[in-house]
């Protein structure tokens, strides 16, 4: 945990960029798969990953 | 209970920008997980009421976010071609008055850079710019902070504007009438309250009959463009008609002898990349053969309806039609092209300015784009899962006759919150347009009040302080400027709320 909140206020941008990239993308897939449980679990986790990065960068 | 947990997401934003001073990106995303976990497992969101709230999100982020993008690309490209630089060296050489140096810099020129660029931009360039002229350093940062505030919704290009029509779905016919008069109102007090910023009542006194001149033809022109389809240039619209009026009226009272010296082709060549702007704004408006042209790629998508496991229904609907190629963003991004190629051939850039505006505009937006996707994730979740309704139905049983009172404050709030227009419109502008509707108030004067209160109250955001203070030597000392913009802010947000009780009783 420690190495990883290292990295991201070493690497701010492409820790934003990573959150951003895991924020965006998956909804898009959730246009085509909405009606499909484990592909929606498996976007909306991603989603979660996302936004949890967010709060780590400081 | 419902009531509590529909507002904890909201709360968990303020608490966490407020409180710990934790930036747009990670507060939005602690609201949005939030948010996430009360809709799933307090309100029984069920698993295709979240993805289709997802999906949905996805286009009214990209609908924002595509502006943000190339209104700073456009914003960039000028800058690195020395072209704020040059404006900015201009204007003082225009009168040795202090108080009219505060009106046409702290006051025109912000408005100006906030029609163009925001994003904390026009405090950035013009606290900087006061400061050497000789004013404090309180006043360097509070003369544009409040100056640039009635522009903040049609200015970056119109990115808050659309975030408001994107958030409730009611079109610009609809929505621009109210916001510009409301901000034009605000805009006519602003320039008093400059006055008064810069040199106490006796310059309110001194340049009450320029500031009022200057005040009705920015006002005049943002409302014209607003409500003539160009709201994505209307601040923009409204800075130009202020620099226009303001110029001669400056140079008329007190000429200089540096002004004399003045580059003008220098300062053309700066202009010309706004100049390109309002000719492709123009012309993808304006002129028919064009217009139809870049309508020929049209997006639109179909949801169906959904239900929670409490009986929450999001009736089945498609959204906004965005005309893809005529978007507000892609006029941006064309003429950022195009003013790029013209400064290119003139010969202005510096080797590497390419890699300097690509990277500087990717670092910039990067953070913004993290929060405003989080922002309107969680609020169109909240808004599928019911919470909205609930918070809505509170407010209209708390607020009742008060309500149209109360709501550009509830702006204002989203606003300071975090530290954007745009964000408190995704915010609360679906709150706010059901809570009107439950009361049986106009929707677009509450919206406007919405938009009015948030703009305002976007300059004084810990976020916003923070960049100007730094700028004008005052780090440290940013509750000093927080104090001193609460008095301004407090008087333009109440003149919103009596402007719309005055709105909603003309109506009835």
């Amino acid at each position: 945990m420690g190495a990883l909140l290292e990295w991201l206020s070493k690497r701010k941008n492409q820790a934003y960029a990573l959150a951003f990239a895991l924020i965006i993308l998956p909804p898009l897939g959730l246009f085509f798969f909405a009606e499909s449980r484990p592909l929606s679990l498996a976007m909306l986790a991603l989603i979660v990953l996302g936004n949890l990065l967010a709060v780590l960068i400081r | 209970m419902n009531f509590i947990l529909s507002l904890f997401p909201l709360l968990v934003i303020l608490y966490l920008m407020v409180g710990l001073r934790w930036g747009a990106a990670r507060a939005g995303g602690a609201g949005y997980l939030s948010a996430l976990v009360i809709a799933a497992f307090w309100f029984a969101a069920g698993l295709p009421a979240l993805a289709y709230a997802h999906a949905k999100a996805l286009i009214l982020s990209l609908d924002v976010l595509v502006i943000i993008w190339a209104a700073f690309l456009l914003y960039r490209v000028a800058d690195e071609a020395g072209a704020i630089r040059v404006i900015g060296q201009f204007l003082p050489h225009l009168t040795p008055d202090m108080g009219m140096q505060a009106i046409i810099i702290g006051w025109v020129f912000a408005s100006f850079l906030q029609g163009v660029g925001g994003f904390g931009v026009p405090v950035a360039v013009i606290a900087p710019i006061l400061g050497g002229l000789g004013f404090t350093p309180l006043a360097a940062v509070v003369i544009p902070s409040i100056g640039h505030g009635w522009a903040v919704t049609f200015g970056s290009l119109g990115s808050s504007f659309q975030a408001l029509i994107s958030a409730t779905g009611l079109p610009d016919v609809v929505l621009a009438p109210a916001s510009a008069l409301f901000l034009g109102v605000a805009g006519l007090f602003t320039g008093l309250m400059v006055s008064h910023a810069a040199g106490g009542w006796s310059a309110v006194r001194r340049l009450l009959a320029p500031s009022l001149l200057v005040g009705l033809a920015m006002a005049a022109a943002q409302y014209g463009a607003a409500i003539g389809g160009l709201w994505n240039i209307a601040a923009f619209c409204g800075g130009i008609a202020g620099l226009v009026i303001a110029i001669p009226l400056a140079r008329r009272s007190q000429r200089q002898e540096s002004a004399v010296a003045l580059d003008g082709k220098a300062l053309a060549l700066a202009l010309s990349g706004y100049a390109i702007l309002i000719a492709v704004t123009l012309g993808a408006q304006l002129i028919p053969p064009v217009r139809e042209f870049l309508d020929q790629v049209v997006f639109q998508a179909q949801f169906p309806q959904v239900t929670t496991g409490l009986g929450h229904i999001t009736p089945a609907g498609v959204s906004r039609k965005i005309p893809v190629f005529r978007h507000a963003g892609m006029l941006l991004a064309y003429s950022s092209l195009l003013a790029y190629l013209a400064y290119r051939r003139a010969g202005i850039y510096q080797p590497g300015a390419t890699r300097r505006i690509l990277s500087g505009t990717v670092q910039r937006v990067l953070s913004s784009s993290v929060s405003i996707v989080s922002m309107v994730s969680m609020a169109v979740l909240m808004e599928h899962a019911g919470m909205t309704d609930i918070l809505a139905h509170g407010l209209a049983e708390g607020m009742r006759a008060a309500f149209p009172l109360t709501a550009p404050w509830i702006g204002a709030l989203g606003a300071f919150m975090t530290g954007s227009n745009t964000n408190s419109n995704v915010m609360f502008g679906a709150l706010q347009l059901r809570t009107a509707d439950l009361l049986g108030y106009p929707a677009a004067l509450i919206l406007a009040a919405q938009t009015a209160g948030a703009a305002l109250a976007s300059v004084m955001a810990p976020t916003k302080v923070v960049v100007g203070a730094s700028t004008a030597g005052m780090a440290g000392r940013e509750g000093e400027v927080m104090r001193s913009l609460l008095v301004y802010t407090a008087l333009l947000v109440l003149l919103v709320s009596l402007l719309t009780m005055a709105g909603v009783w003309l109506a009835s």
